[in-house]
């Protein structure tokens, strides 16, 4: 569904991403892992057509991303890190406007809204305005904003920082519906207990390269801890990135 | 409802839903407006023109500053009152008064002396705002003709004066001044003393004005937008204020859109299948469609309120 081909991306002299390539299968959950400046956002941006990559590929359903107005967008989702929402607006208000930019309207765009909400348990709250909604329930908006043109492919850039624990549980709930679906995901999270219940393949990015894809009992036997019992994602990722602080 | 149509129904709800950015775009710009538009305004058709507050104290009593106190009474331009000393000076303090003038004892006299040049000039005290400068300009103008006009018509007909000129005769005789002057001089005065004491001469000299006036009148035209059209200071301060809120406008616009950026809003918008120039375009439309809301809301009220015109200036 998704394929990344040796994506790079540079900043003056800093390289960002550096022959980044992994796949994404229809079904299935990527976690995209890596510390602080590792190239994780900038990858999650070329990938959602925010970036141009200074050399590689992003093919959709094959397809390459051409420009800001094509059709290929459609069948992506982003899902920002930052709570992407009009908190003046009600949650309606916020889905209309987010479904138009995808061309629907009328009819269609109801459905869409009423199916999003649906999944994410917000129909009771359409009419409120999003500044009176807690931080679990904007979270859970900020990812039905990004369903309502029915995507392939999901973009989550860290979808739960700062949500409490029950929050959090039904956004994972979400996403194995959304994985049922026969949903794309790409998840980056810092949380290693989200990447160990959801993720069915793991990428390690640091330093803007791919250190590790792999399934978690592959990530363990790779970094070489399995032997000790059972390794936590967490020791296995300060295992292949190191225990020196990033920026 | 296209993407562009749903960005401009978007950014107008937003605007509609914050009371601040509702006030900030009508109700300030009308009431800034009014407030110049009150000052600058000027005299229309059916107002007085603004005076301007002197006090006037008269501390001589004579018949010189007697009449340069109705003179400055009957001036259209001054509004005049008459404290003593000290009030005003507390009044021109405390800015209640722009100007105070004091004629001093003995003003009449030296006056009527100095004004054949025969005799130290007297003084006249004025105590203004520092503040009002321009108003202090004005009055020391319109102060002039009504000093100029008092003593002069003393000296050319009044009791006063011609006591003045009968003792100024035998001086300018003994004088030193080089006879062919002296005696123009004498002769002039003697012919103004033999002529008030003309009876018709005298009758028909106290029925009218005399004395040194100004010897032209004003006639003041304003130019307009055209003939018959009036005109109207709010016009000019509502179309400043508009063209003002246009430009506030315009810099919220570019304000915006890094408020957006740093909300995150900005990743959203980009990554669906909308160009850059449409993201921008929807946001100059809506400006606009803002901005003309607030020229139409401040040009209306300024119209119903203030009769302001398209031709009003």
């Amino acid at each position: 569904m998704l394929n990344v081909k040796n994506l790079r991306k540079t900043f003056g002299s800093l390289v960002a991403v550096d022959d980044v390539t992994f796949a994404v299968e229809g079904g299935q959950l990527l976690g995209l892992l890596g510390p602080n400046g590792a190239g994780k956002t900038t990858t999650v941006s070329m990938i959602a057509g925010l970036l141009t990559a200074d050399r590689g590929d992003v093919l959709v359903g094959g397809s390459r991303l051409s420009s800001d107005t094509d059709p290929v967008k459609r069948r992506i989702g982003l899902v920002p890190q930052d709570l992407a929402l009009y908190e003046e607006l009600s949650a309606r208000d916020n889905l209309r406007f987010f479904g138009a930019l995808y061309g629907l309207s009328g009819r269609a765009l109801d459905q869409a809204i009423s199916r999003a909400v649906d999944l994410v348990e917000l129909a009771d709250r359409l009419r409120d305005t999003v500044k009176t909604f807690s931080g679990g329930m904007k979270r859970r908006l900020n990812l039905a904003a990004s369903l309502l043109h029915d995507p392939d492919i999901l973009l989550l850039d860290e979808p739960t920082v700062g949500v409490d624990p029950q929050s959090r549980n039904a956004i994972f709930d979400n996403l194995e519906v959304l994985k049922r679906r026969g949903k794309a995901l790409l998840y980056t999270t810092h949380y290693m207990e989200e990447a160990e219940r959801l993720a069915d393949r793991i990428v390690v990015i640091d330093h803007g390269k791919v250190i590790a894809n792999d399934t978690l009992d592959g990530l363990q036997a790779l970094a070489g801890v399995a032997a000790a019992g059972r390794a936590t994602l967490e020791s296995v990722f300060l295992t292949l990135t190191g225990r020196s602080l990033r920026d | 409802m296209t993407p562009f149509v749903a960005m401009i129904r978007k950014d107008l709800q937003l605007f509609f839903a914050d009371r601040r950015a509702v006030i900030m775009s009508f109700a300030v710009p009308i009431a800034i407006a009014s407030f110049f538009g009150s000052i600058f305004s000027g005299p229309s058709r059916n107002r007085e023109p603004a005076r301007i507050s002197i006090a006037i104290v008269d501390e001589d009593g004579s018949a010189i500053s007697k009449a340069v106190v109705t003179g400055a009474q009957a001036d259209p331009n001054l509004r005049v009152t008459m404290p003593t000393a000290d009030e005003a000076r507390d009044e021109v303090r405390r800015g209640r008064t722009s100007v105070a003038v004091i004629i001093p004892k003995d003003f009449g006299d030296k006056a009527g002396q100095a004004f054949f040049g025969g005799g130290e000039k007297p003084p006249l005290d004025v105590l203004f705002d520092p503040s009002r400068n321009v108003e202090v300009a004005m009055v020391r103008g319109i102060l002039t003709e009504h000093v100029m006009q008092a003593v002069s018509k003393e000296m050319f007909g009044g009791e006063h004066g011609r006591t003045l000129v009968t003792q100024a005769l035998p001086q300018i005789e003994a004088s030193t001044m080089p006879e062919d002057q002296k005696r123009a001089l004498v002769d002039m005065l003697k012919s103004i003393n033999n002529f008030y004491r003309q009876p018709s001469a005298a009758s028909q000299a106290t029925a009218g004005p005399r004395g040194i006036t100004m010897p032209y009148t004003v006639n003041e035209q304003p130019m307009t937008a055209g003939q018959n059209v009036a005109y109207n200071g709010y016009a000019h301060s509502f179309a400043g204020m508009g063209v003002q809120f246009l430009l506030f406008a315009a810099a919220n616009l570019g304000i915006e859109i890094l408020l957006e950026r740093q909300k995150g809003l900005w990743k959203r918008l980009r990554s669906a299948p909308v160009s850059k120039a449409m993201l921008l375009g929807a946001r100059v439309a809506s400006m606009t469609i803002v901005g003309l809301m607030t020229m139409l809301v401040s040009f209306g009220f300024a119209m119903i309120v203030f009769g302001v015109g398209l031709r009003a200036a």
